[in-house]
């Protein structure tokens, strides 16, 4: 079996080499890959969260909280600030430690809550299929960025990364999974693993970004026969009005 | 306008939101819209998975992972997981360190989790596929699925080990991006309750939580479109 293993994972992950390769051929050749544009425009989006910080030891965090992001562009956009509290209930660790070998721990700090900014890169749009019967459009983005996170003995700085998938409702309202790892120094001990798991309904306001300028729509109120007027001036000559039953000659004399 | 008053308003404006985007959804329905979903560019038969990944929630031991997993695909929707084997390779934490250095606890007090069997069953309701900046467009699913199967904590020898089997139940959520035919590359987060007995003097009966992340490639075989 271990014989076999090497040889099919190779074959894998040789044929996809060669797949791409068929498909530059296929692109040499003229293919036409049509990408609609995107039906939703994102501006000014303000975001309610619920979530969880499962990984301490000692206690669970589940956070509610929120954010606004100015979106730049379809691919950019800038979450100004977020805020998530957490209200932390125990692991009962502390409890096992008591009673299995008779320990108390010094206090963990706990995290209170989180205070961030961060980039948001949406390099992938989308259509999903739910249960192929309506189609719904998505976006994969990632979030980086940092802040600070007030810990039950203080200020800490972070720096956070991670994905998040936005599956669009309509233009106004959106719903999102973000899961972000975050990263706070605990000098001199180390460093601190934070991961926060959030749901969030969005709320999209606004049709212009910063980064557009606002054009007024102009009105066409041309007839489309200015070319034929230009070719043929005397076939209708301004100010002549025909009336009904007389020819061009008889309005002319 | 008062405070109250401004969130108030504020409350119903959310409201108001949520509100039209639903009847709009619901206006669509009632009009009978006709959308046109294409074939699926990529179709799953026998899944051979290979995986590596981590149980980060253990207090006193971190495990890092490599799994083997065999799933069969009956639609598109529906697989069943007939089996997904790992072993944890175990990374001791500060706590447990401080605990055997200064409080004098045996190693094998702790008994994070070293192996895992489960089986488990996979619905794939949502497929699709985006645009990468506009230029490559991608397959992508999403999975859910309910599994179970046996955690055997770690006691030091492999008969001892294989004594300390835990029941466990859980469920998942997964991700699966697909580069070909053949291959693709799953993310799956997968959370266990695991029952786990009272072995020594010192423990009780508990329900343990267990954490596992994994990262994925997928060799899809034996396809009928081959």
């Amino acid at each position: 079996m271990k014989r076999l293993l090497l040889p099919l994972t190779l074959v894998g992950l040789l044929v996809p080499t060669l797949a791409s390769a068929a498909d530059e051929d296929e692109l040499e050749s003229g293919r036409v890959i049509a990408v609609q544009p995107r039906p939703f425009h994102l501006v000014h989006e303000f975001t309610v969260s619920a979530g969880v910080l499962p990984l301490d030891a000692f206690y669970t965090g589940f956070s509610l909280g929120g954010s606004y992001t100015l979106h730049l562009s379809d691919l950019i956009a800038w979450e100004a600030i977020s805020f998530h509290y957490s209200a932390n209930t125990g692991t009962g660790l502390e409890g096992e430690l008591a009673r299995r070998w008779s320990v108390a721990p010094t206090g963990d700090p706990e995290v209170q809550y989180l205070v961030g900014s961060h980039v948001i890169l949406s390099p992938m749009f989308g259509k999903f299929t739910l249960f192929n019967r309506s189609i719904l459009e998505g976006s994969t983005y990632l979030g980086i960025g940092g802040g600070t996170i007030r810990y039950s003995d203080g200020f800490r700085p972070q720096l956070s990364i991670g994905p998040g998938l936005r599956i669009f409702v309509g233009q106004v309202v959106s719903t999102r999974l973000d899961i972000r790892t975050t990263f706070a120094p605990d000098i001199p001990s180390g460093l601190e693993v934070v991961l926060h798991v959030t749901l969030s309904v969005s709320f999209n306001f606004g049709s212009v970004r910063a980064t557009e300028s606002f054009e007024e729509e102009e009105v066409d109120e041309t007839t489309g026969f200015e070319a034929l007027d230009e070719l043929y001036p005397l076939s209708n000559p301004e100010g002549v009005r025909r009336s009904p039953g007389s020819t061009s000659e008889e309005e002319e004399k | 306008m008062t405070e109250r008053q401004a969130k108030r308003a504020v409350f119903v404006a959310l409201l108001f939101a949520l509100f039209n985007e639903g009847r709009a959804w619901a206006e669509e329905d009632a009009q009978d819209t006709r959308i046109a979903i294409q074939r699926r560019r990529f179709n799953m038969a026998h899944e051979l998975r290979l995986s590596l990944g981590s149980m980060p929630v253990d207090a006193f031991q971190k495990g890092w992972t490599g799994s083997l997993s065999y799933t069969q695909h009956f639609n598109n929707y529906f697989a069943w997981e007939v089996v997904q084997v790992t072993a944890a390779a175990l990374v001791s934490t500060n706590l447990r360190d401080n605990l055997i250095d200064t409080f004098a606890v045996p190693e094998e007090d702790f008994a994070a989790p070293r192996f895992m069997a489960t089986t488990g069953l996979e619905l794939t309701p949502i497929y699709g596929k985006q645009a990468f900046l506009n230029d490559d467009v991608i397959y992508q699913a999403l999975i859910v699925g309910a599994y179970g199967g046996v955690i055997f904590g770690d006691r030091g020898g492999i008969g001892d080990t294989l004594g300390d089997f835990r029941p466990s139940i859980g469920g998942g959520i997964g991700y699966r991006l697909y580069t070909s035919d053949l291959v693709s590359f799953r993310a799956d987060i997968r959370d266990f309750l695991s029952f786990r007995r009272a072995i020594q003097t010192n423990e009780t009966l508990r329900l343990e939580n267990v954490l596992f992340i994994t990262l994925s490639v997928s060799f899809n075989l034996w396809r009928d479109d081959a």
